[in-house]
């Protein structure tokens, strides 16, 4: 470990998010990261949903048998997507009609699932720290694409548009493309700044999906 | 053990089944109304476009739910009649009748209390040409008479469209006493008259016509037909307003406000001088197409009829012994274009031949259709206006065209019938 970083804990948290390093949850990402309300409403709306799947699971993990914990993680992250998504219709609308089907897509979101599946195995308390940690860190991450699409793709911030900037978009930002190259640039920072970090999802719910990264399993054997 | 495993699987997922069931119901009944409260919400939006000062708006009509509606005799063309709740006046949603278009042009029209508009914006446009910014500033501060709205050439039906539907929206609010009537010009309501009163110079209703130079006299305005079959004319004989109609083959005619025919032999002569002296005189090449279409050496004589249709010329035509009788009409095809069609007919009022300058069928229209015009002509062989139905005529997919074939056919029994 390196102990001269200043704060190794949060870069590994960073790095070794899911977002990053198995690219779960990338619909959403690139969906509504051109618009900074947008990607902090759906980091929000996942943040909870995954607290409270965890939550739950964590709970019921050990009247859960193996063969029912995926059935169960789907039901619980449906039911809470289907009740966020209700309750910012009702109570957000705006913001609501700015993410689209994006939330409810949430509810297939791996990222989430994910959470909830770690949870039925981890402890309680680590359960809700790892989706609080997940979700935390998601929002960051789509908060960050977003600003750099939203400022150079459309020439605004949070819906207000700057002028100089809009004068001089660089227009593929704005599209799906700018979107993949965006969020895969700051994977690669990330990865830059914490060589290794992806190899802290070693062994949760992720690797028994097989979803382990490649260069992390030959770390593991050298 | 296995067994066991499957039935507390079952247990499990079928209570946490029950207890999200049951927190989804409990989430809806507390969203549903402030969901569907939002959606009403929304659908106001269009209406603070045109009213942005508005505080928030009622309903007072809509067509979904005529019957919850207060409000009576609400046209068609109507789909909400909205009320601003301080009192600014009334924000009204309206969609053209099909026929004038194929989808329908919508619009949201605001209405000050006073009666006059505060803004009219279209919404949705299906037209490839546009009716022109113009046009549309043109309604700003009407009243319900819209004396300054003119139709825009090029696209007289999408701008008739438009201004129909501002009238029937002024109709709903008038009809309710909610704002009071504009008072409309004697130009407005003789003009207004004009396509009753002579229908070759307009096509479905709408008037297509040029305004015409004046010079002094009772002449006021002088409206020349698109198609070169007459003049329309706004009259002043120093005491009143009258309607003057000139048509080409032989019909001059007076109406007063009312539309009833006035007998006044000065602005008849008037008029008769005028149209004589500013027509597209096109007898010869009339007589010319005649002739080839009868035996070499018939006689063919001008024979003026009082009819105020798309007939340009009626012709006697002595072949021999034999008495035929020539016409030719000049009616609206596709895009409002003036046809030339030419038929000859027998004195019983039967049809010889006929013949057509150009159809103008415009082919992109037809994906799977090849005109086959020969046998198109001589489909209406023997007809007479007795026999005649219109089916002879029209061409599904070709309506605008074939329509004027069928006017036009229609058009020359009328003529016929007021020689015999």
């Amino acid at each position: 470990m390196n102990e001269t970083k200043k704060s190794p804990k949060l870069l590994e948290a960073i790095g070794a998010n899911p977002v990053l390093v198995l690219l779960l949850g990338a619909c959403p990402a690139l969906a509504l990261t051109t618009d900074v309300r947008a990607a902090l409403a759906i980091g929000l709306a996942a943040l909870a949903v995954m607290l409270l799947s965890s939550l739950v699971i964590a709970a019921l993990a050990k009247l859960l048998p193996q063969g029912a914990r995926l059935a169960a993680c789907v039901l619980v992250t449906t039911a809470f997507v289907s009740a966020v998504e209700m309750l910012m219709n009702a109570y957000l609308p705006n913001t609501y009609a700015r993410m689209g089907i994006y939330l409810a897509v949430c509810a297939v979101n791996l990222l989430v699932f994910g959470a909830a599946e770690n949870a039925a195995s981890a402890g309680f308390g680590k359960a809700l720290l790892n989706a609080l940690v997940t979700g935390l860190v998601f929002t960051l991450v789509v908060l960050v694409v977003a600003a750099v699409r939203e400022l150079f793709g459309c020439g605004s911030f949070a819906g207000h548009e700057i002028a100089f900037l809009k004068a001089h978009t660089v227009t593929a930002l704005a599209q799906p493309t700018g979107g993949f190259m965006i969020f895969a640039f700051v994977a690669a920072v990330v990865n830059k700044l914490c060589p290794g970090c992806c190899c802290g999802i070693k062994g949760t719910a992720f690797a028994a999906a097989g979803l382990t990264d490649v260069n992390c399993a030959e770390k593991e054997e050298v | 053990m296995a067994k066991k495993e499957f039935s507390k699987s079952i247990l499990v997922l079928l209570a946490l089944f029950v207890l999200s069931a049951l927190l989804l119901s409990g989430i809806n009944t507390v969203t549903a109304p402030l969901i569907e409260a939002n959606g009403a919400s929304a659908q106001f939006e269009p209406l603070f476009a045109v009213m942005p000062e508005a505080q928030n708006f009622d309903v007072l009509y809509s067509a979904q739910d005529p019957a919850a509606s207060a409000l009576v005799d609400v046209p068609e063309t109507v789909t909400g009649i909205y009320s601003e709740t301080s009192g600014l006046g009334y924000a009204i949603t309206l969609s053209t009748a099909q026929g004038y278009t194929k989808e329908p042009i919508e619009m949201t029209l605001a209405v000050d209390a006073e009666g006059k508009i505060a803004a009219l914006e279209v919404t949705a446009y299906p037209e490839s040409r546009d009716v022109g910014a113009d046009f549309l500033a043109s309604f700003q501060g009407q009243d319900s008479a819209l004396p300054d709205v003119g139709l825009v050439a090029g696209t007289t039906f999408s701008s008739a469209a438009i201004k129909n539907a501002v009238s029937d929206g002024f109709a709903a609010l008038i009809n309710n006493d909610m704002v009071g009537a504009g008072v409309k010009s004697d130009d407005q309501i003789l003009l207004e008259l004009l396509p009753q009163v002579y229908p070759g110079i307009a096509n479905n209703g709408v008037g297509q016509y040029e305004e015409a130079e004046v010079n002094a006299g009772s002449i006021v305005k002088a409206f020349k037909a698109l198609n070169n079959s007459g003049f329309g004319f706004v009259l002043n004989d120093g005491s009143a307003n009258y309607l003057g109609v000139w048509t080409l083959v032989g019909g001059a005619k007076i109406v007063d406000l009312e539309g009833n025919a006035v007998d006044n032999a000065a602005l008849l002569e008037e008029i008769s001088v005028y149209g004589a002296a500013n027509c597209t005189d096109e007898s010869e090449k009339e007589i010319a197409k005649l002739q080839r279409m009868v035996s070499e050496g018939a006689e063919i004589t001008a024979l003026p009829v009082e009819v105020y249709n798309s007939v340009t010329g009626a012709y006697s035509i002595l072949d021999g012994d034999t008495q035929l009788y020539g016409f030719a009409a000049r009616s609206y095809g596709y895009s409002n274009l003036p046809m030339a069609i030419y038929y000859v007919l027998d004195e019983n009022g039967a049809i010889v031949t006929m013949t057509v300058d150009e159809l103008i069928f415009y082919k992109e229209y037809f994906s799977d259709y090849t005109l086959d015009e020969p046998s198109y002509k001589e489909g209406f062989t023997g007809l007479t206006a007795d026999s005649y139905n219109g089916e002879q005529a029209l061409i599904a997919g070709a309506t605008m065209s074939t329509a004027g074939v069928d006017t036009a056919t229609k058009d020359v029994f009328a003529a016929f019938a007021a020689i015999a």
